[in-house]
């Protein structure tokens, strides 16, 4: 009898749900001509932050040289990322490990 | 020059000189540039080149969408500068509609980047106070059009949406 068949198509599935459930990180990354107001700006604008958790997101990509701006769905992370290219400022995704 | 929040909500320079109408003038060209170091800035990859099948994806539906916004936003400042015209005092005024100031920091920040790529534009050609660390005339003269453009993108950020 395939007693064993079946766990195993099971261990896949649940491989695969996990790692579509695992997050994608935004991560803006620092280029010497953008302005730090206009990235304070963007930021507030595209994720509806304060001033202030903007500046904070703004002084660590240019201190840091990147910041994670966000994280949640991969749909939402490609609507993010594609308003952040909008905006020219330089911007990647990348899923959670 | 003068810059000013115009009564229709929108931005006025008053008195341009005729250096600054040149940089104006300038401006559409090089948001438009053919270099690839510049398309590849203002194209990027969503995934830093991770992910060659998000990568693509990206290529084919988002970046058509991105060059229409781009194009059209060259078009709306190619339109005002066709405005750019001498007033009664024999002065260059040019006047931004409301509706143009996005389109004007799009093509601003666009040219910005297309200069700091094709003159491979460092951090510290940008806090230079000569305008390039190695003294290239050409060079210093590209890092002196990304700082006009960024003075006119923090006019156009502090009128309209800053506090």
């Amino acid at each position: 009898m395939g007693i064993s068949t079946p766990d195993i198509d099971v261990l896949d599935e649940v491989e695969t749900e996990e790692s579509l459930d695992k997050p994608w990180n935004i991560i803006v990354h620092n280029d010497p001509i953008n302005l730090m107001s206009y990235v304070t700006l963007t930021f507030m604008r595209i994720f509806g932050m304060s001033k202030k958790k903007a500046e904070v997101h703004m002084s660590e990509v240019h201190s840091k040289g990147k910041s994670l701006v966000w994280s949640g769905a991969r749909e939402q992370a490609e609507l993010y990322v594609q308003q952040l290219h909008q905006a020219l400022l330089l911007a990647t995704m990348e899923q959670s490990k | 020059m003068n810059i000013r929040l115009a009564e229709d909500g929108g931005v006025q320079m008053d008195d341009i000189d005729e250096f600054a109408a040149m940089l104006l003038r300038e401006l559409p060209g090089i948001a438009t540039t053919d270099d690839d170091r510049a398309n590849a800035r203002i194209y990027q990859s969503p995934t830093g080149g991770k992910d060659g099948e998000i990568d693509d994806d990206w290529r084919e539906n988002v970046e058509p969408e991105l060059h229409d916004l781009f194009a059209n936003a060259v078009d709306m400042v190619v339109d005002d500068l066709a405005g750019m015209k001498p007033d009664e005092l024999d002065e260059l005024v040019l006047r931004i509609p409301p509706r143009h100031l996005d389109p004007w920091l799009h093509t601003l920040n666009i040219a910005r980047l297309a200069l700091g790529e094709i003159w491979d534009v460092t951090q510290e050609d940008m806090e230079s106070r000569y305008g390039s660390a190695n003294g290239d005339p050409e060079r210093t003269m590209a890092v002196l059009k990304i700082d006009f453009y960024g003075m006119l993108m923090e006019f156009l950020i502090r009128l309209k949406w800053d506090d």
